[in-house]
């Protein structure tokens, strides 16, 4: 509801998981009623379907508009959303944009708000991975591009500071993603995974991401690795269908199932593997989200990717990274199972309160910007 | 070695010629010209004894809007960089094609460089500033024409793959004027006479309210003491035809130029007055005095100096001789370096590739 007079503020989010991510912020800004605002979901109309699987027991806002990238090549994607956004933006009066995530989508949308001169926010901003990974370069053109940034983390905030942003615009407000965990840690507690009982040890293997799963050599050493782990703890790996069609098309699936102590399930929302991350004895990912969650909950995490954007969990020590080393990830689990690894606490800023905090600051940035506009007009 | 170049309009074209040239020279180049409008003459461009290569791939993309624009290039570049697999991807400037070019290289995990990398001119033109940006900080080889851009992208934690070079365009200047025509000539059939005309080049770089501020430099080039000529870019052109904006007295416009008989107006004239850097560039280059509106382009040349659109003609019948310092552009090699830079810094996609 856009109250007369007050600034607007338009959120774009780039995913389903960036909209768990920016759900909290929403909320705050809504509840304080100190700017008008909208929502927007890039991605395709089954993303967007709110009441999917993905967001089973969570009941997130519904946008108010949806940006899609239809099909074809990344690039055609990334090209499609720099028109839709253009005319979106045309027919909305804003004087804050407020992006979350560094996709693609993400991208054309920050491209789009400077074509147009409009104050941008970018929310977990300066995430940085060691070799400047292609992804992290997405997120460093976003937030060049930015006005405004919240850093999740620390090393987040000195990375931006360091690319030379102005420090007194990088707010250092703590990470959202953990007042979505603090919310929902109750509710992922009652999960149940069929074949699991509770109190029942095991491990977790989710992998979803197309370095492993488009490679037939990198898919090949997890799942050596899986079976290896199989044999000394049980171990569940939730299969989305594409890791599964994957797993079938290279003849892995057969000695996958046959190994020890192993169960595949089909892969489920944000919650369901909330909790089920919650209750292991470690995760291997290569998955942010999971690194996150695994963090927040002191569960050791084995992450295999060249390198990670989560820094803070590296510091912590409740993740290690192994690269697509079989052998460095089995022993890093063996370790966890022999009862040598690190506990840390929580740093004192995952406190849940983020999003009041950042909202704060947003408001500040919108109606700055909206004095900015009226001026020049 | 393979490269793909990408010049997305005239000026752009002209201030990559040097290095197309080079490259031409002893590797392959794939060279794709996509300006928004397809009003010049083509032997303005590929006669005008720059060197260019006729382009392997010619499109006209249409710029309603720049995120319109920009996605079109990139869906087309794409193909491109897909079919011929470059060792690199060449842009220029801050045009919405070096921005689709640097994004497209690095979406297909293909190395990218910029020219005139470093360089930020918000004041100049937003929507450029947005796009040199991201073309820097995609490119792998940022090729800076000034100490300055490099110190900018140092500033922004880009220092690695940072060359000084000099100005590529700065070369072909130096190309362009040793093949120009005879000037009293030249002049005469334009009707000109030396030292008896301002020079006025309207580019219009921001889109929106087009007319307003064609109207407000046709108001303002209106009754000055010496006759003005007048070059429009095609777009103003355009919003003058559509809107019907009739020229005022002393005011005449000319045909587009190729660059070499371009510098011969240029010095000719008694000063030039412009939005356009690139012309800022020129009338520093020839020695003209030169008033930049809004903001001079090149402020380390000293070169322009800037007034307000309202001012514009009260600074060109007062601006004095012209004192720039021409070293920041370089030495004339800028093209020579940035050749061997590129030969010497990747892989070629096949070892036993022989030099031709």
């Amino acid at each position: 509801m856009a109250l007369a007079g007050n600034p607007q503020v338009t959120m774009i989010v780039g995913s389903g998981r960036d909209l768990i991510r920016a759900t909290p912020l929403y909320r705050a800004l809504r509840a304080r009623g100190q700017v008008g605002l909208s929502l927007v979901l890039t991605g395709h109309e089954r993303d967007a379907d709110l009441a999917s699987w993905y967001f089973r027991g969570l009941a997130p806002p519904q946008p108010d508009g949806l940006l899609e990238p239809g099909g074809g090549t990344r690039t055609e994607r990334t090209a499609r959303i720099l028109a839709a956004c253009e005319t979106f933006l045309r027919h909305r009066p804003t004087d804050l944009v407020v992006l979350q995530g560094a996709s693609d989508a993400i991208l054309s949308c920050a491209v789009v708000c400077k074509q147009q001169g409009l104050a941008v926010a970018h929310l977990e901003a300066g995430l940085r991975s060691p070799g400047r990974a292609t992804d992290s370069a997405v997120c460093e053109v976003v937030d060049d591009l930015s006005d405004c940034w919240s850093a999740p983390w620390p090393q987040a905030a000195a990375a931006l500071a360091e690319e030379g942003h102005p420090p007194e615009r990088i707010l250092d407000c703590g990470n959202l993603m953990v007042d979505t965990l603090a919310a929902y840690r109750e509710a992922a507690e009652a999960v149940s995974w069929e074949g699991l009982e509770q109190g029942e040890e095991y491990g977790v293997m989710a992998i979803g991401g197309s370095p492993i799963l488009d490679n037939p050599i990198n898919l090949r050493k997890m799942a050596q690795a899986a079976e290896a782990l199989a044999e000394d703890v049980r171990l569940v790996c939730p299969l989305g269908p594409d890791a599964r069609r994957r797993l079938e098309m290279w003849n892995l699936k057969e000695a996958l199932e046959g190994a020890g102590d192993i169960l595949l399930p089909d892969a489920k929302g944000f919650l369901d593997t909330f909790g089920l991350v919650g209750r292991a004895l470690f995760v291997i990912t290569d998955s942010g989200d999971l690194q996150d969650q695994a963090s927040f909950l002191d569960v050791p995490c084995v992450t295999v990717a060249e390198s990670t954007d989560r820094l803070i969990t590296l510091e912590r020590g409740t993740n290690v990274v192994v690269g697509r080393d079989a052998a460095a990830l089995v022993g890093e689990c063996e370790a966890v199972l022999e009862g040598r690894r690190r506990r840390s606490d929580l740093p004192a800023e995952w406190d849940g309160q983020a999003a009041g905090r950042i909202a704060h600051a947003l408001e500040d940035a919108a109606r700055r910007a909206a004095e900015k506009r009226r001026g020049t007009r | 070695m393979k490269i793909v170049t990408v010049a997305g309009s005239r000026a752009e074209a002209e201030a990559v010629s040097q290095v197309s040239r080079r490259i031409r020279e002893s590797h392959e180049e794939v060279f794709v010209f996509c300006p928004p409008v397809d009003d010049l003459p083509a032997e303005a461009l590929w006669g005008d004894g720059l060197g260019l290569a006729r382009p392997r791939h010619q499109w006209v993309v249409r710029a309603e809007t720049p995120a319109r624009r920009a996605a079109d290039l990139m869906v087309r570049l794409e193909r491109v960089v897909r079919r011929e697999r470059p060792d690199v991807v060449l842009v220029q400037g801050g045009g919405e094609a070096a921005m689709a070019g640097a994004v497209v290289a690095a979406q297909l995990h293909f190395a990218s460089a910029h020219l005139e990398a470093g360089l930020r001119a918000p004041q100049v033109c937003a929507q450029d500033d947005v796009h040199r940006r991201v073309a820097d900080r995609l490119a792998s080889f940022r090729f800076c024409a000034t100490a300055a851009g490099a110190e900018t992208l140092q500033r922004e934690g880009l220092g690695d793959g940072v060359h000084v070079v000099g100005d590529a365009a700065w070369d072909a200047l130096e190309t362009a004027q040793a093949q120009a025509p005879e000037r009293a000539a030249t002049l005469q059939e334009l009707g000109l006479a030396e030292g008896g005309y301002y020079l006025a080049v309207v580019w219009l770089p921001e889109r929106e309210h087009g007319a307003e501020k064609l109207a407000a430099w046709l108001t303002a080039l209106e009754g000055l003491s010496l006759p003005v000529a007048l070059l429009l870019h095609p777009r103003a052109r355009l919003v003058m035809h559509e809107r019907e904006i009739t020229l005022p007295t002393g005011v005449d416009v000319l045909k587009p130029l190729g660059l070499s008989e371009m510098l011969v107006v240029e010095a000719g004239a008694k000063a030039i007055v412009t939005d356009a850097p690139a012309v800022q560039r020129e009338a520093i280059f020839v020695g003209t005095a030169c008033v930049a509106v809004g903001e001079p382009a090149w402020p380390e040349a000293g070169g322009a100096r800037g007034a307000a659109p309202a001012e514009m003609a009260a600074a060109l019948e007062a601006v004095p001789g012209p004192e720039g310092d021409n070293q920041p552009f370089g030495d004339g090699r800028a093209s020579e370096r940035v050749v061997e830079i590129l030969s010497g810094g990747t892989t070629p996609a096949e070892p036993q590739e022989t030099q031709d």
